[in-house]
């Protein structure tokens, strides 16, 4: 086995745990969100990006919280509030 | 003039339910048509079409969509189609529809699409089976775009995709998922038949507006790009004035 510093190989396994709760985010039937982004510095786990309802934002949090419980969770997703007109664009 | 609404990427779920429809209420007054770019559903189960269902209920425009990723993750796309198809939604596949809009015809053909990646940077039909069939079923759209395409004698003539047809659209996004949002194989048919626009979505972190090699418009109506409920998009010039002036610049042949 490679040997390698403590600090690198943290650093390389919470590339990997990123990745695999993104992949969770993703599968998740709560969450089904493909496109939200994880970031992890030491315990803190930190999840940016767009979700459509107050519901599906909480479900973030708890299936992050599930899968990593030692962890604490920054949940900075936001809810969709869109303009509810129509933007006008002239085609032809 | 023709008024074209359209969305992609509502990702309706359970919860979903009121949330979509009060942003939809003024949709009558500025649009003829309203399309669905894919990513209907969260999670592609009936019980979310009928959430969708409940949306669109009398909505006094023909709705037309296609389904997306999200719309499969299930495995049950017939029946997510069978119950949209049930309330008047025209879910199309590789088909194509016709609204008569004031005398004026309007055929979208409308079509998931897949990936595969863009010239110069696409898998090809190549290597292991699971290779070859991943960019069969991209081919297989396109192709089925431009049989449709090949017999549609209408006035406006538009593309409803989920997966992007060009790169353009794409920019925001990260390069290294390009290949999984979209395919060159969808723009071609479009460009051969000289379409009057192209809407998809898919792509959330996109770019709205594009144009492919030949000149068609794209626009990337995933809701989280243009922020708003709907894009619409208006057609102003008469039909024959449109397919005179395309003609005398040598851009299509009408069929």
């Amino acid at each position: 086995m490679t040997e390698r510093p403590d600090a690198a190989e943290r650093a390389e396994d919470a590339v990997y745990l990123a990745a695999h709760l993104q992949e969770m985010l993703a599968s998740d039937p709560r969450v089904h969100e493909p496109e939200l982004d994880v970031a992890i510095a030491g315990t803190l786990i930190e999840v940016n990006g767009v979700v459509p309802t107050e519901e599906r934002r909480d479900s973030v949090t708890i299936v992050l919280s599930e899968a990593c419980p030692d962890h604490e969770i920054d949940n900075r997703t936001v809810v969709a509030d869109y303009d509810p007109t129509g933007g006008e664009e002239r085609i032809s | 003039m023709i008024r074209v609404a359209a969305v992609g990427d509502v990702h309706v779920g359970l919860d979903s339910t009121g949330t979509l429809r009060p942003r939809l209420d003024d949709l009558p007054d500025q649009a003829d048509v309203f399309l669905l770019a894919g990513d209907l559903t969260k999670g592609g189960e009936v019980e979310e079409a009928a959430v969708l269902v409940g949306e669109l209920e009398g909505l006094q425009v023909p709705v037309l969509a296609v389904l997306g990723n999200h719309d499969h993750h299930a495995g049950a796309p017939d029946p997510v189609r069978a119950v949209l198809l049930d309330a008047g939604v025209v879910v199309l596949e590789g088909e194509a529809h016709t609204v008569d809009v004031r005398g004026t015809s309007v055929g979208v053909v409308g079509a998931k699409g897949f990936a595969g990646g863009f010239e110069g940077a696409m898998a090809t039909e190549f290597g292991e089976e699971e290779m070859k069939a991943f960019v069969r079923h991209t081919q297989e759209r396109a192709d089925a775009i431009d049989r449709e395409l090949s017999s549609l004698e209408t006035d406006l003539r538009i593309v409803l995709l989920h997966y992007s047809p060009i790169r353009e659209t794409l920019k925001g996004e990260p390069p290294e998922i390009y290949p999984f949002l979209g395919s060159y194989l969808l723009a071609e048919p479009c460009d051969r038949a000289g379409v009057d626009l192209i809407v998809h979505g898919h792509a959330h972190r996109g770019e709205h507006r594009g144009t492919t090699r030949g000149g068609v418009p794209v626009r990337n109506v995933a809701m989280s790009v243009i922020q708003r409920a709907y894009a619409v998009f208006t057609f102003e010039e008469g039909p024959a004035e449109r397919w005179s002036a395309a003609h005398d610049r040598g851009l299509v042949s009408r069929r």
